[in-house]
């Protein structure tokens, strides 16, 4: 069997084959040694026997020789005739000249010498040579030639039954190992077919059965072990997967959320930072209105919202723009109905959180926001947002700042334009326009009167005995009344009309599209009204004041700015001299 | 030769080396006095002598009475013993000198003067040996007589228990056996 074949038997053929060979060699070995055993034993036998007969043959046949008689010494070797097997003798002188023969009936001619060993072993026969010896004295050789046949017919059934009984102790031995191999390659069997499950169906969960405390038993259990051990890593492992896979999930969808809150923030960033462009290029209130609401439907989709604007009599607060799906209802309200304005903070209401709701919110609204619109310390208005859904975000509430604080710092700076721009064109004292406002303003009303081919036409107004009012009451009194007129004609003037104070205690109002009739009417009711006005000064009632007033109009008395307001004068000088309390229009004298 | 060779040889020479063709080749036949020494030496090997008889160290004495028939042959004896004692051939002239003889040969000559001979060694351990028909009879122990070609020899057993002498009953075997010839009437 060749050395690759006996690896791929399997382990049951390879005891079986060590067992068969084992026990072959160790039957062969006993069957030989009692082979050879056997021949040796009967070698010595058969030479001893033969020895002895020749011995005694040659004892008894040597005085034959000694006294050379050939009949005697014929005599004694014819004895050898009782032994069958032997089949010839014969006896030597000492000269080694044959003296004596015996011949077996039917014995084909010898084939032995007498110059043979003591013993020698032929084909068939083996010969023994002793020496004739009497009294220490060799007289001959004595030769005996005995035939192995019937040896060989009893060696052969010898070997015969060796062989036999070998071939029995094999059988059985084969048989015995067949089922002691049993044992041992059973267990070994499972372990390999259980092992080739495992690593075919990766099935760790197969156990391979423990019969046995031998090796193969500790091997079983071993890889019983080994299995459980991986069975547990497996489970380790797969609970680990798990939760990785779960973890980059987790960072995926964060991640995701992320990028897209990033892309969010960004264009909210581009929006807000385009709203901010636009806004510090708004001239007035209504155009930053007009700028945020387009800007926070795109950048807080989900709400809709108002901006309320503080009015100049900081008594309310009035919708300058409303945008989102679900207007407001609200257009006014105090500035005590807003959280945010009360406090000078972002106020947020939702259901989840406890903080109140506003009293100007939509009650439809379930969460809102208010952010205060604030610039060095004043109030200018509130940015309301409400929605049917969730709160708003935390990251949104900071942009809604930064919209509130886009919003207020372009109102802030609006104002801060018209106060620097009132700073030029209006007398502190009496919050009226200046003479170089009404020079502008003449200069544009008169040329755009004269393409419309309206009228213009100017009042002056004098305050009467304001001298004696200043020397009686003092300066104070004196300013209080300059205050109160300003504030009786800005009242009373209309929107588009332009009222001064050209000087001292001299007024000038404007009035666009005027007719001089018309002016006269309206400058009859200052008249008359300006008597009501009722000033405090120093905790006294001053005396009622009267004033005396001039009309002029564009084009009938004058088509220059200088030579209307020079028309009114006169008018007013006509007045004041007429004994004042009166209106007098220009050319009418 | 080494010893394998010459053992493989003698194998396939031994169905045809035979005994007979051995022992054809030997040398020329011996002569009749010459068996008859040899005879007369294993006579001596199957014939015990009393006890006593030899002196301790001394020789074996072979008495040749008369004339000496061995010549030659009386080689056969030299350096030979008898339990032994070393055998010393000697001639006799006269009876009177066998004594201490333990063989006395006695030719064929002596014929007339053997009754004196026996006379003198009666009661003696001597064996005595005859060349001469008739001489057992006549009480000489061992007698030589021709059968043919062979030399063959007769025994007086009665001159031999008288002379205190126990022949070999193998001896016996070979010899033709006689009785003295004035004991049976």
């Amino acid at each position: 069997m060749s050395d690759g074949l006996f690896r791929r038997a399997s382990i049951g053929r390879k005891l079986m084959l060590i067992g068969q060979l084992t026990t072959g060699f160790a039957v062969l070995a006993v069957s030989i040694a009692l082979i050879i055993g056997g021949v040796l034993d009967w070698r010595s036998r058969t030479v001893s026997d033969l020895e002895t007969y020749a011995t005694m043959i040659g004892a008894n046949a040597a005085p034959a020789v000694m006294f050379d008689d050939r009949k005697a010494a014929a005599d004694t070797l014819s004895a050898l005739a009782a032994k069958r097997s032997v089949t010839y003798a014969a006896i030597a002188d000492k000269a080694g000249r044959t003296f004596a023969e015996y011949r077996a009936p039917g014995e084909a001619a010898p084939d032995v010498t007498t110059r043979l060993d003591p013993y020698h072993f032929m084909m068939s026969s083996v010969a023994v040579s002793r020496p004739i010896v009497f009294k220490g004295e060799r007289f001959g050789t004595i030769v005996v030639q005995s035939d192995l046949r019937d040896v060989f017919g009893d060696l052969a059934r010898n070997l015969t039954l060796i062989v036999v009984a070998a071939l029995i102790a094999f059988a059985a031995a084969t048989a015995l190992f067949r089922r002691l191999q049993g044992s041992i390659v059973a267990p070994i069997t499972g372990l390999a077919r259980t092992m080739q499950t495992v690593s075919t169906t990766q099935t760790y969960s197969a156990r391979v059965p423990v019969h046995s405390r031998d090796e193969v038993g500790i091997l079983s259990q071993e890889f019983n072990g080994m299995l459980e051990h991986i069975e547990r890593r497996d489970a380790e492992l797969a609970q680990h997967r798990e939760r990785l896979e779960k973890e980059v999930e987790r960072r995926t969808a964060e991640l995701s959320a992320s990028h897209a809150q990033l892309q969010r923030y960004s264009g909210q960033i581009d929006l807000l930072s385009r709203m901010g462009a636009t806004l510090q290029t708004c001239l007035a209130q209504d155009e930053v209105a007009a700028v945020v609401g387009p800007h926070l439907v795109r950048l807080l989709p989900e709400w809709s919202g108002a901006l309320y604007l503080l009015k100049n009599s900081r008594n309310l607060l009035e919708a300058a723009d409303m945008w989102g799906r679900q207007r407001s209802a609200q257009t006014v309200f105090a500035p005590n109905d807003c959280w945010a304005l009360r406090r000078g903070l972002v106020h947020v209401a939702a259901e989840a959180l406890a903080a109140p709701r506003c009293p100007h919110a939509d009650t439809g609204a379930i969460s809102h926001v208010c952010v205060p619109l604030m610039a060095q310390g004043e109030v200018l208005g509130t940015l309301y947002l409400h929605n049917s859904g969730p709160m708003l975000e935390q990251a949104d509430q900071g942009l809604l700042s930064r919209v509130a604080g886009e919003v207020a710092q372009a109102l802030a700076s609006l104002r801060y334009r018209e106060a620097l721009r009132n700073m030029a064109i209006r007398d502190p004292l009496t919050g009226l326009f200046n003479r170089r406002y009404l020079e502008e303003y003449l200069e544009m009303e008169i040329a755009r009167t004269h393409r419309k081919g309206a009228k213009l036409s100017v009042v002056m107004i004098d305050i009467d005995h304001f001298k004696r009012f200043n020397d009686t009451f003092g300066h104070e009194a004196g300013d209080a009344i300059l205050r109160e007129i300003g504030q009786f004609l800005l009242r009373q003037t209309r929107t588009g009309d332009a009222a001064c104070r050209y000087g001292g205690e001299e007024f000038i109002v404007a009035m666009w599209e005027a007719t001089p009739d018309a002016a006269l009417e309206r400058a009859e009711t200052l008249r008359e009204e300006v008597k009501l006005v009722r000033v405090q000064a120093g905790g006294k009632l001053l005396p009622p004041i009267t004033m005396s007033l001039g009309i002029a109009a564009f084009p009938d008395h004058a088509t220059l700015a200088d030579d209307l307001v020079r028309a009114a004068d006169r008018a007013l000088y006509k007045a004041k001299f007429s004994g004042r309390d009166r209106v007098c229009v220009a050319g009418s004298e | 030769m080494s010893l394998a060779v010459s053992r493989t040889l003698r194998f396939a020479a031994a169905a045809t080396l035979l005994l007979a063709a051995v022992a054809e080749t030997g040398a020329a036949p011996l002569s009749e006095y010459e068996v008859k020494a040899a005879f007369i030496y294993n006579f001596a090997k199957l014939v015990e002598w009393p006890a006593g008889a030899i002196a301790p160290g001394a020789p074996f004495r072979l008495c040749l009475l008369g004339e000496d028939p061995f010549g030659p042959a009386r080689d056969v004896f030299n350096g030979r013993a008898v339990d032994g004692h070393a055998i010393e051939v000697r001639q006799a002239a006269a009876s009177a000198e066998l004594k201490g003889c333990q063989i006395v040969f006695v030719p064929a000559s002596q014929a007339r003067g053997l009754r004196a001979v026996l006379d003198s060694l009666r009661d003696s351990p001597v064996l005595t040996v005859g060349d001469f028909d008739g001489f057992a009879q006549q009480g000489v122990i061992v007698n030589f007589y021709r059968a043919g070609e062979n030399v063959r020899f007769e025994v007086n057993v009665d001159a031999a228990k008288r002379a205190h002498l126990v022949v070999s009953s193998r001896l016996l075997n070979l010899a033709k056996i006689v009785h003295d010839a004035e004991a049976r009437p």
